[in-house]
């Protein structure tokens, strides 16, 4: 893996109804592009918008996969990673249209998996040499906290930021997202099928703003329901795993 | 069993087999598909019919009454039922999914080559 270069990096970028500040983002994952000294692509999913994300789109020759119908982000996330198979990308990176992640950060998130030090990054907010000031609000921590400790107690993988959906794997991890993926609140359980695959997991600092348009897939109302249904999930996944052994 | 009861079983199992074979014959359902509720109109029919057989597998069953031990069956049959269908939806629900990433991206290709073109 000395050709860094010549590695192909995918920018996974689901948008749902993203209409109105996607063009704006995208600027600034281009700019990146220009001065970055990876081959990196993005690719756009618009997960069925019903708002003019796909004028938008198509009128700005923005590289994008319409979803002919919504699938929920854990069904966009995984065209991504179908579509970085297809087209034999070696990296790809789950990256959001909402200007929540700080495209500077890619490197960190980069570097260990093409130094073979992982297979899998997530981007932290939690971790010390993470410099970002927006860190959610105190109950949403409390709740990361919870699934973090969850995770760690069913699969040894230490992660922080649970929820984070700054994440980068290698091909190995492709493969195995384009195999499984959930399609309702993906990232927390994603790490129990990774476990169970062997797949080295590495969390990374990184910088996150708050969202500048758009609304969370989460809100307030949700947050209980999201706690139980994933707590359940990933204990449930975790004693699939010890059975299957 | 009281025969009030046996008599609204019969006209449940008769019910049953109406509908069934009227959903078969106007195209609505394939045969593999009902069969289950044949049976268990099958069932309920031969029950109400010869409540002492049913009695009988109630008893040894130590279960007091006929009665109980339908309502027993029913429930059991009716979760098992809900489970496989639940099953079915799911796998249905992911072989759509598949087919419309599987499409998107296809319609993605046919309209790059277009551009191209």
């Amino acid at each position: 893996m000395s050709d860094d270069k010549k590695m192909k990096i995918l920018l996974i970028i689901p948008a749902y109804n993203e209409g109105e500040g996607i063009l704006e983002n995208l600027k600034i994952v281009e700019d990146y592009q220009a001065s970055c000294p990876y081959q990196l692509d993005y690719v756009v999913i618009n997960d069925g918008s019903t708002d003019n994300e796909e004028e938008i789109l198509r009128a700005n020759n923005i590289n994008h996969v319409e979803l002919i119908q919504n699938l929920g982000i854990g069904g966009a996330v995984q065209t991504g990673y179908l579509y970085a198979l297809q087209n034999a990308y070696d990296i790809a990176v789950q990256f959001d249209g909402d200007g929540q992640h700080d495209i500077q950060s890619l490197p960190n998130l980069i570097e260990p998996i093409l130094k073979d030090e992982a297979d899998f990054t997530v981007g932290s907010r939690f971790l010390d040499e993470s410099n970002s000031e927006f860190k959610s609000s105190k109950s949403r921590q409390m709740g990361i906290r919870i699934l973090s400790s969850l995770i760690y107690m069913s699969s040894k993988i230490k992660i922080k930021d649970v929820t984070s959906g700054y994440r980068a794997g290698n091909r190995k991890v492709i493969e195995q997202f384009v195999k499984r993926y959930p399609r309702q609140y993906p990232e927390p359980e994603s790490y129990m099928h990774l476990f169970s695959k062997n797949i080295r997991v590495k969390e990374v600092g990184v910088k996150m703003f708050e969202r500048t348009t758009g609304v969370s897939s989460i809100n307030m109302v949700k947050g209980i329901s999201y706690m139980i249904s994933v707590s359940l999930a990933i204990i449930a996944s975790s004693l699939l795993g010890k059975e299957s052994k | 069993m009281p025969i009030q009861l046996r008599i609204l079983a019969i006209i449940l199992a008769a019910f049953f087999f109406i509908y069934t074979i009227r959903l078969v014959r106007k195209d609505r359902a394939e045969i593999r598909h009902m069969l289950k509720w044949f049976i268990l109109a099958l069932i309920l029919l031969i029950g109400s019919i010869i409540p002492d057989l049913g009695t009988s597998i109630a008893h040894l069953l130590g279960i007091g009454t006929l009665t109980s031990l339908a309502l027993y069956f029913l429930v059991g049959a009716l979760l098992f039922i809900c489970l496989k269908y639940q099953i079915s939806l799911i796998s249905a629900e992911k072989e759509i999914k598949n087919l419309v990433q599987e499409l998107s991206l296809l319609k993605k290709k046919i309209s790059d080559k277009d551009k191209e073109n």
